[in-house]
């Protein structure tokens, strides 16, 4: 059974794009076949992590121009890149890059009429039914643009798990609660399931222990997690702290790829073998 | 409201929502419909 996991936050500069691409690879590396889809149509950004310029876009499908084996390009090769082998040679590996063109995203998130508009709807859920039929994915991983907007939105209710990542230091916690409420309610009585995702937890960066332990750094923190959580109404699957190296590298790249043994990439894979995403 | 046309005439169950009967083709697109119409109101016109 395909299980479709769509990353989400209020605002925007979370890291959600980051934890997805390497989720996903995380997934297909431990051998799961994968399908990572850049829905964030506002401003797409994936792209930046596997240097590639696809022929045709996720915008060509949706716009009638081309067929679903057209968009989804095989990276199944990424996952021997690191170590030279994967953990599981069964993984493969496809991404459906977002055209970045301004002219491309308006046309996706500009008004239409209301036949066109659910054209387009049916359109996007005959894409998440075609990656299923015909390249039996076991997940499909989703980047949606931040807040509430037309293609978040559908990304959400489509998706059977959804994570709503926070950085930690400019939270919104109102807003954010607001938009749990307003559209997370309307998904998960459906049977959706929501986590929250912290990022950029205090904790790698922080000063040493004991300096820590004597200004009460850390108990702080630890309570800080378990009010949002009540606040929010969600349960909080992980929380990743913030690593200066990723945070501040002046090119994206992918840490469970690249940097297989990060402490960065051990938090990932720990949310790949959560029982609440497995298929 | 699926993705495609009903594949499967046998298979389909008949939905009666806010009055209006309507045919699926799966479970999943049943779902669809029901969270579409949750999130978007009124807006949500298949038909």
């Amino acid at each position: 059974m395909t299980k479709c996991i769509a990353f989400h936050s209020y605002k925007g500069g979370t890291g959600k794009t980051t934890l997805a691409c390497n989720l996903a690879v995380s997934l297909a590396k431990k051998g799961y076949r994968v399908f990572l889809l850049d829905l964030d149509v506002s401003a797409p950004s994936i792209q930046a992590y596997f240097e590639k310029e696809p022929q045709k876009w996720i915008n060509d499908f949706l716009n009638d121009s081309a067929d679903i084996s057209d968009v989804a390009i095989d990276m199944t090769t990424l996952l021997t890149e690191s170590s030279g082998t994967s953990e599981n040679k069964n993984g493969r590996f496809w991404v459906g890059f977002c055209n970045p063109k301004k002219e491309e995203i308006y046309k996706l998130e500009s008004g239409r009429e209301d036949n066109a508009k659910m054209q387009l709807l049916r359109k996007f859920i005959l894409l998440r039914e075609r990656l299923i039929s015909d390249y039996d994915v076991d997940y499909i991983i989703i980047d949606t643009s931040p807040g509430i907007r037309y293609w978040s939105i559908n990304a959400l209710a489509v998706a059977d798990i959804l994570f709503l990542t926070l950085k930690m230091g400019e939270l919104d916690v109102d807003g954010t609660k607001k938009m749990a409420d307003d559209i997370y309610g309307s998904l998960t009585k459906y049977g959706a399931k929501s986590y929250l995702i912290l990022n950029r937890v205090a904790g790698f960066c922080m000063p040493d222990s004991s300096y820590a332990h004597e200004h009460n750094l850390i108990e702080q923190e630890i309570g800080f997690d378990e009010k949002l959580a009540k606040t929010v109404g969600m349960r909080i699957i992980s929380a990743i702290p913030c690593y200066c190296d990723i945070q501040f590298s002046r090119k994206e790249f992918l840490t469970v790829i690249k940097h297989p043994t990060h402490p960065f990439a051990s938090q990932i894979n720990r949310l790949a073998e959560e029982n609440e995403i497995k298929v | 409201m699926c993705g495609k046309m009903i594949s499967e005439q046998k298979n389909q169950s008949l939905i009666e929502i806010d009055g209006i009967t309507y045919a699926f083709d799966s479970k999943d697109c049943e779902i669809f419909f029901k969270k579409f119409k949750s999130l978007y109101g009124e807006m949500f016109n298949p038909i």
